[in-house]
């Protein structure tokens, strides 16, 4: 109780991170009720808690933390949507970013995750392209999840062939952890592909897409898929054995039952190659 | 390897800080630097390229970890499972030694992911040691606490930040990790004298130096990580290391991150500059 407030630590430091976590600037958040709550201090008396140096008044002492704050967050969603913020333009980006950092102070332990809500976020902006950027901030986001999740080696093609043939029917499948399966409205995997590779297509029409993100050894793979295989791999996902994932791969879709049992094969073979398969388990 | 501090810990040589945009290089050219820094939270969550790379990484070099979370001054509880986390991560790296900063990181369970100043109290020195003194127990390893670069000053503190430090260390019996660029800026920030600085520092109680850039913003310097090391701050560095006897010491790169052979050559400066005193490499 050392300063003319007769703050302790516990309201100094309830105050100062009032102040700068309203994401609005040092002076604005001076004058939050959270922050008059802990110490109730105008610009005018500041110097009565935070000393002016030689150069720098008190609130802009406080504002260097205050700027640094959202400027981190920022530059963290900056770091997992590139193709979000260069479609967007910088300046709409920007601003998103900071209204987003400001409705979402963080609670983590480490940065990896900060960015999780940003899709929603994009989403829910009441504007015509919102739902599109929601669903490209999503695969976008999928890109670094699937980098950070746990390392599971996948079946190799020694461990396929010791799989006896009357379990198929029965067998479960376990997926790889660093993997994500998408139901998009509108066709973004190819758009954030033309988007790498130095073009600026238009924003796409909806469009249903079905993507598939996995991590093989140490990078992601993105791969559209159709319908069929992704309701497959949706079901295996999902706990399924495998009889009732080829079931669930004839939902939704064109394809006869013929159509299916033909080209399993060849999806299946994609996918272990992929690095899709983790473990088998028995139903 | 040999030691000079007071907790045995043993003198690494000349490191750099392990950042995800150098993996390549680091697990295919494998760089001769004498250890390697991680930032532990960005491996307490990751399970994926991150953490292979590490174990990777740990086969052929010491590993120190280096913390943002802690929040040692906050007035929040102390985080049961974080530390368990990081003293099973150290355990797991059989890490050299383990430590963060001397600052706060929020409040109400709030992160701000910044590092926050201490007003410099008897109150604030009481609640600090004290979690200090339990983070320690649950890590059962000494934390080495690095001064962070501050850029306000509380009014209500009375004691100087290197007299906080001092009292920090030796009642919780604590190590220090001394940033030479951290006490350049922080005392041009607050009009301080770095020499006075450094003759408050208990110097037995450091284990590490860091060295990194920073920007001039003309009214004050921050702390960026982002620049090559300035001429003020070698000074003070050869000083520390005539100081303490020489000591583990790391490079820092984290904004702007150049090719590694850049910070490769500002490790080389520090080993230059260290011979030149006495100590190196």
């Amino acid at each position: 109780m050392s300063n003319s407030f007769g703050a302790d630590l516990q309201s100094l430091e309830h105050w100062m991170q009032e102040v700068i976590l309203q994401g609005v600037g040092a002076r604005k958040g001076l004058e939050h009720p959270g922050a008059r709550h802990w110490i109730d201090v105008d610009e005018a008396r500041l110097g009565e808690v935070v000393q002016p140096s030689a150069t720098l008044t008190s609130l802009e002492r406080l504002e260097v933390y205050a700027g640094m704050y959202v400027r981190r967050l920022v530059e963290c969603l900056e770091l997992d949507y590139p193709v979000v913020r260069r479609r967007l333009g910088e300046p709409r980006f920007q601003e998103l970013a900071r209204q987003f950092v400001r409705e979402h102070p963080s609670s983590l332990l480490s940065l990896n995750d900060y960015g999780t809500e940003f899709a929603s976020f994009l989403e829910q902006r009441q504007q015509p392209d919102g739902k599109f950027f929601g669903a490209l901030a999503t695969l976008e986001r999928s890109v670094v999840e699937v980098y950070h999740e746990r390392q599971a080696d996948p079946l190799t093609p020694e461990d396929w062939q010791k799989l006896p043939a009357e379990a198929w029917s029965s067998i479960r499948l376990v997926l790889v952890p660093a993997l994500r399966l998408f139901e998009f409205d509108f066709p973004v995997n190819q758009f954030l592909d033309q988007e790498r590779a130095g073009d600026s297509p238009a924003l796409p029409a909806t469009k249903k897409s079905w993507v598939l993100v996995v991590r093989r050894g140490l990078h992601a793979q993105r791969r559209t898929l159709e319908e069929a295989p992704f309701r497959i791999l949706h079901a295996l996902q999902a706990g399924h054995a495998l009889e009732q994932a080829l079931e669930a791969g004839l939902e939704g879709d064109t394809l006869t039952v013929d159509e299916l049992l033909a080209r399993v094969p060849e999806w299946f073979q994609d996918w272990a190659s992929m690095g899709v398969f983790w473990k088998t388990e028995d139903h | 390897m040999t030691s000079n501090n007071r907790f045995g810990l043993p003198h690494l040589g000349y490191g750099v800080g392990l950042r995800s945009v150098h993996y390549d290089h680091v697990t295919s050219v494998w760089p001769k630097v004498d250890w390697f820094e991680i930032l532990s939270e960005n491996y307490l969550t990751s399970g994926g390229r991150p953490a292979r790379v590490l174990d990777q990484v740990r086969e052929r070099y010491p590993i120190v970890m280096h913390g943002v979370s802690l929040s040692i001054g906050s007035t929040d509880p102390l985080d049961f499972d974080h530390l368990k986390r990081l003293k099973a991560l150290a355990d797991r790296v059989d890490v050299a030694w383990m430590g963060d900063h001397v600052c706060w990181t929020g409040v109400a369970g709030r992160n701000s992911h910044d590092l926050w100043p201490i007003p410099y109290t008897e109150e604030s020195l009481d609640h600090v040691v004290r979690r200090i003194r339990t983070a320690q127990e649950v890590l059962e390893r000494p934390l080495i606490l690095e001064n962070a670069s501050t850029y306000l000053t509380f009014t209500s503190s009375t004691l100087s930040e290197q007299e906080f430090l001092r009292r920090m260390t030796e009642e919780s019996d604590c190590g220090l990790l001394l940033d030479v660029n951290n006490v350049y800026v922080s005392c041009f920030n607050h009009g301080l004298d770095a020499q006075e600085y450094l003759h408050g520092i208990p110097m037995d109680r450091v284990v590490q130096l860091h060295l990194a850039g920073h920007a001039d913003k003309g009214t004050h310097l921050l702390d960026t990580h982002g620049a090559p090391v300035v001429e003020e701050v070698w000074k003070l560095y050869r000083q520390v290391q005539q100081l303490t006897g020489g000591k583990s010491t790391l490079v820092e790169w984290d904004t702007d991150i150049p090719e590694f052979s850049v910070v490769e050559a500002e490790l080389a400066k520090a080993r230059e500059a260290s011979v030149a005193v006495g100590v190196g490499p």
